[in-house]
């Protein structure tokens, strides 16, 4: 076989070639985007690793403007400690390689004095094992079951987003209460999937219910019809489908496709805004699911309207979560009125907030947030962005699994013994 | 046992679709390395801006069986023009410029699409003609599915005339065979060159807009695609346009199948495959070494 000069090609040189490239662009997709907004001689900055770019790139881009929006009400309140806030948003590229470089490039270069973000679970685990040997306070923002439990949990890292536990207690005995108890699940194939599959997976032997089997797929599937006539030969009641971002919209897409509608309840952990609005509404039209927040929520109102004028669209729950997760770590600062992490982390345990839906707080324990969970189901749009009907509201401290369980305990004298 | 077999067909159908997708974006990489000898890690752009343009001019002009054979013709015109003002003036030069100039615009085509599209993707659905099902005796099939198939089975026929049973065609079959014998008989190779990387990115740009209805249109659509095609192009066997049909089949089989039985490997399955082939022979399935 000849090259383009005449030489040949062998076989071997061809697949080193390709090997080689494929790498060389593997390694790139990690280019980071660097966006920042200075404000001040010598603002407080706040790192956010956001997956801007790769299948995951609409949540990321919500975390950036949740980060911005924040990051400006703290400014126009007059900063923290006379210093401005400067938020600096780098690209992950939604892989737990490309967050640990981020932030570690964050930490060293740009002297972060903290961190805010990770979109997907394997990114905030990566990040949690830069950041907390540092004593650098994360606030991950990534659904994650490890990062509030033992032998995971580090007293600098406080976890703003849901534990799957939590979605799936909630989700699940919706479910198995209204829908019927007999599943089966397609899940992305990492962390956060199977973190989900698991909570779910106890909420149906709680209930007695049939596990008719799982179908995990990589992260990025594009066809899933090879999964769906699986899918559709095991005649389940219902069909739990965990996955973030395109990987939602064309599953469901293609379900639709070949009648699974018409033959089993369709629900998913999370239902992620942003892509519906995409992609439109009748995408998973006839489906349930839950959110972590939803902008026409009356508790959540007057903040959506505020990032709408801002961005020109409502926010999503990760354009929230991240307002909320920039909010309280600039809150306890100015709390703490110091930038020292065990300064920061004792006026954090406990504290109850309220920046874009009803009453949270950090579980002393585990540093979880206890927050309310929403059921919603998709409508057909009367006017743009208004996709879904809230259909429940669930919430407290009930939906989590317990301290004990998580693996904490007290000492003598009654403090939670940290590790690490 | 009949309630096995009839799932196993419908698993073989549905390879068939996956199949058919990846016959043609291998067939028109493996033209254009056949002929050529480049590398085109810019396939899987054009296989997104295929799906891209179909979307669209659908919005513009409404009629999908319109905008589906004009989508291909566009972008495979934009590949002529790529041809033609990047790709020939390193004709001649070391192996990799070609490889790096696609590699380059693969990354060019993908943030345009995100400045002009946005990050989120953009939304299509099934024409309303080819929506439901369609009934196969044993199962029911949805009908885009089944029109995904019979469209690329014609396609993939017509390019077969085209090379096999024409004028060009017969000199696209001599330049795959030896580019400067063909040259030294005073042809003008350099002329069908332009016309087979046309054709070649007409054939991924025909994929990308065939799948675009059953998928999320976004910019990174083509990354992984364009893996999957190259191996199918190592399995079928390097330049060689049967050996793309015959392995982007066999390729689209083994991972409905092994989805059925063992999802967790449906992925790896065609690497497993592809290492396989590479070991029991010479220059894959068809190929000639």
């Amino acid at each position: 076989m000849a090259k383009s000069d005449g030489k040949k090609w062998t076989r071997r040189e061809f697949l080193k070639t390709a090997g080689a490239t494929t790498a060389a662009v593997g390694a790139t997709m990690g280019f980071p985007t660097i966006l920042k907004y200075a404000l001040g001689e010598t603002p407080i900055k706040i790192g956010i690793p956001a997956s801007l770019s790769g299948t995951a790139s609409l949540l990321g881009t919500e975390f950036r403007d949740g980060s911005i929006l924040a990051m400006e009400h703290v400014n126009a309140e007059g900063g923290i400690l006379g210093r401005k806030v400067d938020v600096i948003v780098k690209d992950t590229a939604g892989s737990a390689q490309g967050a640990s470089t981020r932030v570690k490039e964050m930490m060293e270069n740009d002297k972060v004095d903290f961190i805010a973000g990770g979109n997907l679970g394997h990114e905030g685990l990566a990040i949690h094992e830069q950041t907390y040997p540092k004593k650098m306070i994360y606030v991950c923002n990534t659904m994650s079951d490890p990062i509030p439990a033992l032998p995971t949990f580090s007293k600098y890292t406080f976890h703003t987003d849901l534990a799957p536990f939590m979605m799936g207690n909630v989700v699940g005995r919706f479910v198995a209460k209204n829908l019927g108890k007999r599943w089966y699940f397609l899940i992305g194939d990492y962390a956060w999937g199977w973190q989900n599959y698991d909570g779910f997976s106890r909420v149906l032997k709680d209930v007695g219910g049939e596990n008719l089997g799982v179908s995990p797929h990589p992260v990025g599937t594009k066809d899933f019809s090879p999964y769906i006539g699986k899918i559709i030969a095991a005649q389940p009641e219902v069909l739990i489908q965990v996955a973030p971002g395109f990987d939602q919209v064309n599953s469901w897409k293609q379900l639709r496709e070949f009648g699974a509608f018409e033959k089993m309840k369709i629900v998913t952990a999370l239902f992620m805004p942003g892509t519906i609005w995409a992609v439109g509404a009748e995408v998973v039209l006839g489906g349930y699911g839950g959110a972590t927040f939803y902008w026409e929520a009356p508790e959540t109102k007057p903040i959506s309207d505020i990032f709408e004028k801002r961005f020109g669209r409502p926010p999503t729950d990760d354009a929230l979560s991240q307002y909320e997760s920039v909010r309280e770590v600039c809150d306890a600062v100015k709390r703490a009125k110091s930038l020292k992490a065990d300064n920061i982390i004792k006026v954090m345990e406990g504290h109850k907030f309220k920046w874009a839906k009803t009453e949270e707080y950090w579980r002393a324990c585990d540093h979880q947030c206890i927050q309310d969970i929403y059921i919603l189901k998709p409508k057909m749009p009367t006017r743009k962005y208004d996709s879904f009907e809230i259909i429940d509201r669930i919430g407290g401290e009930q939906l989590a699994r317990t301290c004990e369980e998580q693996g904490h305990k007290k000492d003598a004298k009654g403090n939670w013994i940290r590790y690490q | 046992m009949v309630h096995i077999t009839r799932i196993l067909l419908l698993q073989a159908f549905i390879g068939l679709s996956l199949g058919v997708i990846y016959a043609m974006m291998a067939s028109g990489l493996s033209l254009i390395f056949g002929l050529m000898r480049v590398v085109n890690f810019a396939h899987g752009s054009f296989y997104m801006l295929g799906a891209y343009t179909l979307v669209y001019l659908i919005s513009l002009i409404g009629n999908f069986w319109v905008c589906l054979i004009a989508a291909p013709i566009i972008i495979g015109l934009i590949g002529v023009m790529i041809e033609i003002t990047g790709i020939r003036p390193l004709y001649g030069t070391e192996e990799f410029n070609p490889l790096l100039l696609t590699l380059g615009l693969n990354y060019i085509f993908v943030d345009i699409i995100r400045i002009l599209f946005g990050l989120g993707g953009i939304g299509s659905s099934i024409p309303k003609g080819l929506t439901g099902m369609v009934n196969l005796g044993f199962t029911m099939f949805p009908k885009y599915r089944f029109f995904m198939i019979v469209a690329g089975a014609v396609v993939l026929f017509l390019v077969w005339l085209f090379i096999n049973k024409t004028n060009i065609g017969m000199v696209v079959r001599a330049g795959t065979k030896d580019n400067e014998m063909v040259q030294m008989l005073g042809l003008n190779i350099r002329l069908v060159w332009t016309l087979v990387f046309g054709l070649g990115i007409a054939l991924a740009a025909l994929s990308g807009a065939l799948i675009a209805p059953i998928t999320g249109t976004i910019p990174e659509m083509g990354a992984f695609t364009v893996i999957e095609a190259f191996v199918v192009v190592v399995i079928g066997g390097m330049g060689s346009f049967a050996g793309s049909i015959v392995a982007g089949v066999l390729v689209g089989e083994v991972i409905a199948i092994t989805n059925l039985f063992y999802p967790q490997a449906g992925t790896v399955a065609i690497f497993i495959l592809m290492a396989i082939v590479l070991l029991t022979t010479k220059a894959g399935l068809i190929g000639e070494g």
